[in-house]
């Protein structure tokens, strides 16, 4: 047993466990008496040796959750003052409370009060954070000490759990930055191994141009931010490989509708033969629409018959309907109209006819959801006139495929958005199965847009499907959202790993934020951008954590010019544009 | 005049005590009343008074009381003591207990020729209860004097040394006998006025001091032999500590000071001007201390303190009971 005369006075000592009344020791927690001369902070990995009677050590470590610094000798509230005046005495005293996250040996015993309390490094800090354990693992990013904080590749690629899960404010929290990151980890860094050639990642662009410009360095890189991207084992830099899609435009020319960027951009659209043949019209309508049985049973009759008619008509992006050739959506529209007219004379009647037709007033409602969603869908399906589909398909070819949604409607967002899950998920099943597939990563930020907590949806099928049978398939969710609380809880439920950035103070103490300390949850009101706090299932405390600055091109204007300029030229305009790229407010995130 | 209340929680007494034979006493030889000035009236002392003022205390406990064979087959009183003394610094924002000037005693006195120590330990702490006969003792109330003697010897010893640095002034609770030879600040405070000095016709003054001001200086005479530094007498004054709000005697916040003759009538007047002005910011609030307000701000948190250093009386008594049951077998 160390006495306090041997006190070890070595420069990872902080301080000695404490055994007051308010403040005993504890097998899963313990108080810190932090020496005057030293300090520690919130964070801090810490680890104290425990003899048990036989001889044997226990290590015991753990994370500072709670630092506090009382005056002793005061009683009163205006002691405090007396103490300032010099007349009563007073004396600060801090203690730290640790969380305790590892015992090794697994024997559950306090730490014994007077125990010497060091900073943990190296293999110990591994061990405190079971890096030790991971056997696959990568980089989630940076504690504020500047040593890398690892994430077990097995429950991220679906070995033994799978999906991301990000909440955070708009604009703050930097959701997409660092579900972004988190790729630029996996795909630059060595964690998949063999399996990074054949990783792939769809991520769809909602808000702004930020992800425009993944596969263009970032004019702003500096030495600084590229000794913390080696410090990840990283190079810094774009994305490698990059495919970037947006819209076509309204008009005959297939160009995409993107904003300062048009080159390697290809413009999309699906044929009205995809449209009928796969079954895309329930993603016409949104969770309200579809939640009237009456409705639904319509769109799901019209969706049969489109696919009938799409294996019956002769090859091309053109279907024939009744034999006749139907050409564009709004053509397709007057068609479906003619078919559930009830007063109409065509022989077929798609919604029924005698007692079991549906009622006009279903029927008219459908229609008129359909000709609200052909406004600003119409100009995604087009028919044999328009240029050769096959080059205007979203291709999954490149390792990061770019899905600029930004300018679209509202539901023609979640009209590409659900076709392309669905997709996913298709090719998937597929294929052959191998015992652990390449990952496939899917990045969905606003899910409570996609997968509110109630009600149901195509959309929202989708990504449950994802998130319960993704996992075995090699398809990882990475989602996010302002608020939990207002998502599908089992897509919540099932991301291994959960991530928030700074959250509004009453969402964090809402039941979807228990994984995280009560002081977590207070941390997480007041995060920076560019801070996050990750939980993940091994490791028992979630763990605060930086990332670096982009490596890519968030904007046009950071976007550094093609021609290599000398250091020192970037390095002066560096300063001010850093810090306006996390601004507080910025809409980009 | 109608009934006041004395200011101390009752289960320590009362501040003061009052002889009524005395105070109707003339004036009294030994005591000099014009040896300041000719006038009686109070003094506001001008000028800044600095914070630097070292206040020595101690704190005593009887831990248990024991009966014991002596030599010759008589019974003998003992007494387990536990006691500390030590010092409070206060400065303009530093007030602090000198740690490493404060000591803590255990001694097992008895009325005894001969008796063994008691060493009790616990983990690594080691309480060392030593073996001290009181001479001419007879019977536990002895042992209990005895022990606050000890004490006092501790505190008057302490203070004697700490009193070499004269840049501080120096607080003594209780009269300046037991120090020998003192640096030339040191102060007596007299918590609990046993014996008031002043004819009735000047102790009027007393109740009209507000605080912050004092009486003028008097001169008490030596009487036998006492302490060399005293061999002239003492100067002594009387300051108010505080205001007392309520039904509380006038007398209640007022306090005398003495210190040597040996100081001269000037030293005497600075350190009369210095406690004037200072005592008033030290005197404890009652919400604080039971013995508010003369037991000052400082000296509660050292008496805390040391009370602390004197260790759990529970535990001792438990560890004291377990040492003499091993003693048993």
């Amino acid at each position: 047993m160390t006495t306090p005369g041997d006190v070890p006075a070595d420069a990872n000592y902080r301080g000695l466990v404490l055994g007051t009344e308010s403040e005993a020791s504890t097998p899963l927690g313990f108080s810190v008496w932090v020496d005057p001369a030293r300090f520690l902070q919130l964070d801090d990995v810490v680890t104290v040796q425990t003899t048990l009677p036989d001889g044997s050590q226990v290590e015991t470590s753990g994370i500072v959750d709670e630092v506090r610094t009382l005056q002793e000798g005061v009683t009163l509230t205006s002691d405090v003052s007396l103490a300032r005046d010099g007349i009563l005495p007073a004396q600060h005293a801090t203690s730290a409370h640790v969380s305790v996250t590892r015992v090794e040996p697994e024997v559950y015993v306090p730490p014994m009060p007077g125990q010497p309390v060091r900073l943990a490094e190296g293999a110990v800090r591994d061990r405190a954070l079971f890096f030790d354990r991971m056997v696959e693992r990568f980089s989630l990013g940076l504690a504020r000490d500047g040593s890398p904080i690892l994430g077990n590749l097995e429950f991220l690629d679906g070995s033994k759990g799978a999906h991301v899960n990000i909440s955070g404010i708009s604009g703050v929290a930097t959701k997409t930055s660092y579900a972004t990151f988190l790729l630029y980890t996996l795909f630059e860094g060595a964690a998949l191994g063999g399996r990074r050639a054949n990783a792939k990642a769809l991520i769809f662009n909602v808000k702004g141009e930020d992800l425009l410009f993944l596969d263009r360095p970032n004019v702003m890189l500096n030495d600084e931010v590229k000794a913390r991207y080696a410090s990840l084992g990283l190079p810094a830099g774009p994305f490698g490989s990059v495919g970037f899609f947006a819209p076509v435009r309204r008009g005959d020319l297939p160009i995409p509708d993107t904003g300062s960027r048009q080159e390697g951009v290809t413009g999309f659209f699906w044929t009205l033969r995809e449209f009928c043949a796969e079954g895309f019209l329930p993603f016409l309508f949104t969770e309200a629409d579809a939640e009237t049985s009456q409705l639904s049973n319509v769109i799901e009759d019209v969706t049969a018959r489109l696919a009938v008619s799409a294996k019956s008509s002769p090859s091309g992006a053109n279907v024939w309907i009744d034999d006749v050739e139907v050409e564009t959506f709004d053509e397709l529209l007057d068609a479906i109209d003619a078919h559930l007219d009830p007063d109409s004379d065509l022989a077929h009647k798609w919604a029924g006819s005698g007692n079991s037709a549906a009622a006009v007033g279903t029927v008219r409602a459908f229609m008129r959801r359909m000709r609200a969603a052909s406004r600003h869908v119409g100009t995604l399906v087009r028919g044999a006139g328009a240029a050769n589909p096959e080059r205007h398909r979203i291709a999954f070819e490149h390792q990061v495929t770019v899905v600029d949604l930004h300018r679209l409607h509202d539901r023609a967002q979640r009209f590409v958005v659900g076709i392309l899950l669905r997709r996913v998920m298709e090719e998937r099943e597929s294929r052959p199965g191998t015992d652990r597939p390449a990952p496939f990563f899917v990045v969905v930020d606003e899910l409570n847009k996609y997968a509110p907590r109630t009600g149901r949806s195509p959309i929202k099928e989708a990504l449950l499907d994802i998130a319960e049978r993704g996992r075995s398939l090699g398809v990882i969710l990475i989602g996010a959202q302002q608020t939990a609380s207002e998502v599908e809880p089992r897509i919540v439920a099932n991301a291994a790993f959960r991530v928030v950035g700074r959250l509004d103070p009453a969402e964090a103490q809402r039941a979807e934020y228990r994984y995280l300390t009560p002081t977590a949850q207070k941390r997480a009101a007041l995060l920076k951008p560019g801070s996050m706090i990750v939980a993940q299932p091994e490791i028992p405390v979630p763990l605060l954590l930086e990332f670096p600055w982009p490596g890519w091109a968030t904007r046009a204007a950071e976007v550094a010019p093609p021609t290599t300029n000398r250091d020192g030229d970037t390095g002066d305009r560096q300063g001010p544009r850093l810090l306006r790229r996390f601004d507080v407010g910025d809409p980009e995130d | 005049m109608p009934v006041r209340l004395l200011p101390w929680s009752p289960e320590y007494g009362t501040a003061m005590r009052m002889d009524t034979a005395e105070a109707d006493e003339a004036d009294r030889g030994d005591v000099d009343m014009r040896v300041e000035r000719d006038t009686w009236a109070p003094v506001t002392p001008s000028g800044v008074a600095p914070l630097r003022v070292r206040i020595v205390d101690g704190v005593r406990r009887a831990e248990a009381h024991a009966l014991d064979d002596d030599l010759d087959g008589l019974p003998a009183f003992g007494l387990f003591a536990s006691y500390a003394v030590g010092v409070v610094s206060c400065e303009p924002a530093a007030a602090r207990v000198v740690d490493e000037a404060c000591q803590v005693v255990r001694q097992y006195l008895h009325t005894g020729a001969q008796a063994d120590d008691r060493v009790l330990t616990a983990g690594s702490a080691r309480l060392d209860f030593r073996a001290r006969t009181v001479p001419n003792a007879k019977s536990a109330d002895d042992l209990v004097d005895a022990m606050n003697r000890a004490m006092l010897d501790a505190e008057a010893h302490l203070a004697e040394s700490l009193s070499a640095d004269e840049s501080w002034l120096t607080l003594v609770d209780g009269p300046l006998r037991g120090l020998r030879q003192p640096g030339r600040r040191v102060v007596g405070y007299i918590k609990r006025v046993q014996e008031w000095y002043v004819p009735a016709r000047e102790a009027a003054l007393l109740p009209t001091l507000v605080p912050g001001e004092r009486t003028p200086i008097f001169s008490i005479a030596a009487k036998g032999a006492g302490a060399d530094h005293l061999r002239d007498g003492r100067y002594s004054w009387y300051v108010r500590i505080a205001h007392l709000e309520g039904p509380v005697h006038p007398l209640g916040g007022v306090l005398r000071l003495e210190c040597s003759q040996a100081v001269g009538i000037e030293g005497a007047r600075d350190l009369a001007d210095l406690t004037a002005a200072l005592l008033p910011r030290l005197a404890s609030s009652p919400v604080r201390d039971p013995r508010a307000p003369q037991n000052l701000t400082p000296t509660g948190a050292l008496e805390a303190r040391l009370t602390h250093l004197l260790g759990d009386r529970r535990l001792i008594y438990r560890l004291l009971l377990s040492e003499l049951v091993r003693g048993l077998q």
